[in-house]
């Protein structure tokens, strides 16, 4: 019972922060990209939160979508030689690079 | 996607009522200066490890009103990764503790307290400090407990550290490793499956033996295994081959099984044999956290049964269990594994609370990065898909063999830069 009178709330709480969420960072407010948030969750591990990163790995924050979606094609065709991004852009669809660049550029 | 016009919904209601809100909102935070901001649910962690660490900060990113509180006895985390390369003399301990304060900035509740029960009909949690703790659904990540026995125990983890947790433990076999004369055998065991961190026992073994061809050349590491195989193990022996001469590995069908091990003598017994060790890490069989054997989330078992999408208990509603306490079927039960499922748990859980009846499959990863030498990296790499049945791997795969000495440098660096980007992910 009490979990469904929360759920109303719940509705609330969540818009409450949509306008400082407005530009896809992952907040559940942002309706258009609500699974490239946890997409692209699997990214910053290796390459920092917004594509910052603190070490050795790449930042990716500096590239335009075209450019994020052309290297991760690149990866996943082979065509683009690396150490693991290789490995792990062919677990992605198509679909999902897509939404994935977009989410990171905000675009 | 039933979820989208939920939330669509919501909206609309939203705006109906957004003044409301709003005033409601400042009350409560300036009410409540002791417990957790926001006025949305109660999200209640239990362990901020790897998996609820991450589960606290994903869940207030998520939905930012939700009231998160994260409970963790300790203050502060000594990770288990890169604990190796610590055993190594690469990293410091300050390189691999971790404090809290990144996770209160970003608006956890963060208590230092134990959890020492759950009483799922009304709701709460109990604490050792007599405190009880309401949550609306509740997130636990309490890591492992062992399968004492053979003579080995608590106690004599004392003497001869399993330091397949971190902190004390580590510290104590890294004094051990210093002040052994050179000569001496270096007795790893792994344990059997499944257990926390699949290839830590070999990435171990590379970096003792690192340790030990610089500072006790006569000295060697002899891991007595209770499986035949382990992961990443031809990318390991062929490491093994290049770098070093002083690693044995004896599979279990050659070592025998083990009967007993002997902390205070160094000596691990057989059926074949009783070898005598300089130092003797012996890594007991594992189970889930004690606490989610208290909770009564294991159903009698060993692991905590969930639901492969949300990661709810298939015992407890209401409760979720994950990393490496929870059954998760065909992912490891690695740190980066913890961290993913902590997400997509994180995302279940808004969308639960936000009334949606049903909550889409994620597509989640998992990287496990070794050290061989501190200039010779490998990696195991996964993207998978959820199913209710299990993660069905959508691509991944181990290092390829046969690659030049820039491509091994290359990738020991880039599991220095995985650790500091996962750590500032968690704890940053
Ligand atoms: C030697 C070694 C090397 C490793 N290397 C890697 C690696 O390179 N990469 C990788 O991905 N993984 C690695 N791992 C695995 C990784 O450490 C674990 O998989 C990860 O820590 C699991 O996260 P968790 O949240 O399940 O548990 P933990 O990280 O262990 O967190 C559990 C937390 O719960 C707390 N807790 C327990 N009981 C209670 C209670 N009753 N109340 C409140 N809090 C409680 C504990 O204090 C602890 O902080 C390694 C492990 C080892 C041993
Ligand atoms: C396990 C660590 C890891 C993960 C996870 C990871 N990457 Fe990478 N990424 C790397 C490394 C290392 C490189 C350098 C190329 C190589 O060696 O493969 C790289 C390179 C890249 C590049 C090229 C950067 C440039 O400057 O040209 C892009 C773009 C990229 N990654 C995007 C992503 C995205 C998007 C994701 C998530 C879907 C992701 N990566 C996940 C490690 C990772």
């Amino acid at each position: 019972m009490r979990k469904i009178i929360k759920g109303a709330v719940v509705g609330a709480a969540l818009l409450i922060a949509a306008p400082a969420y407005a530009s896809g960072d992952g907040s559940a407010a942002n309706q258009g990209n609500l699974n490239s948030a946890l997409l692209v969750s699997n990214c910053v591990v290796c390459h920092g939160q917004g594509g910052d990163s603190q070490g050795h790995t790449p930042s990716i924050d500096g590239l335009n979508r075209a450019q994020m979606l052309n290297a991760l094609t690149e990866f996943k065709s082979g065509a683009r030689k690396g150490t693991i991004m290789t490995r792990i852009a062919p677990g992605y669809t198509d679909a999902q690079l897509e939404a994935i660049a977009s989410e990171l550029t905000g675009n | 996607m039933s979820n989208n016009k939920l939330n669509k919904t919501s909206r609309r209601d939203f705006l109906k009522i957004a003044g409301a809100t709003g005033a409601v909102s400042a009350f409560a935070i300036s009410g409540c200066a002791m417990g957790p901001s926001g006025t949305g649910p109660r999200v209640v962690v239990v362990g901020g490890g790897f998996g609820g660490s991450t589960a606290a900060r994903y869940v207030k990113k998520f939905a930012p009103d939700y009231r998160v509180t994260l409970i963790e006895p300790k203050t502060s985390y000594v990770t288990c990764p890169f604990s190796n390369p610590y055993l190594g003399g690469l990293v410091d301990l300050k390189t691999i503790t971790h404090g809290y304060g990144g996770l209160s900035k970003a608006g956890v509740h963060v208590v230092h307290d134990m959890v020492t029960g759950l009483d799922a009909a009304n709701g709460t949690i109990s604490l050792s400090s007599g405190k009880t703790v309401e949550y609306d659904r509740l997130i636990v990540s309490p890591g492992i407990d062992f399968k004492w026995g053979m003579g080995y125990d608590e106690a004599a983890s004392l003497i001869s550290p399993h330091a397949w947790q971190g902190g004390s433990q580590t510290v104590l076999l890294k004094k051990q490793l210093e002040a052994m004369d050179d000569g001496g055998t270096v007795i790893i065991a792994p344990p059997g499956n499944p257990f926390r961190c699949p290839p830590g026992p070999y990435e171990r073994a590379s970096m003792i033996a690192h340790y030990l061809k610089a500072h006790k050349p006569r000295s060697k590491v002899l891991i007595l295994d209770r499986k035949d195989k382990f992961s990443k193990q031809g990318a390991f022996m062929e490491g093994w081959k290049k770098n070093y001469t002083n690693i044995e590995w004896v599979k279990a069908t050659d070592a025998g099984t083990i009967t007993s091990v002997d902390a205070g003598a160094r000596t691990i017994s057989t059926e074949m044999d009783t070898h005598k060790a300089a130092v003797l890490n012996f890594i007991p069989n594992q189970k889930a956290g004690k606490i989610a054997h208290t909770m009564g989330l294991t159903g009698g078992g060993d692991w905590c049964p969930v639901d492969q999408i949300t990661f709810e208990s298939s015992v407890i509603p209401g409760v979720h269990v994950i990393g490496d306490a929870a059954v998760v079927s065909g992912m490891p039960k690695s740190g980066n594994a913890a961290n993913s499922e902590a997400k997509v748990c994180a995302w279940a859980v808004v969308q639960l609370l936000s009334g949606a009846s049903e909550v889409e499959p994620a597509v989640t990863s998992n990287t496990c990065y070794s050290l061989v030498t501190p200039d010779y990296g490998i990696s195991v790499t996964a993207v998978w898909k959820a199913t209710p049945e299990k993660y069905v791997s959508q691509g991944g795969g181990v290092s390829p063999a046969d690659q030049s000495d820039g491509f091994r440098k290359q990738e020991a660096e880039y599991a220095h830069g995985w650790y500091a980007n996962i750590t500032h992910d968690i704890w940053g």
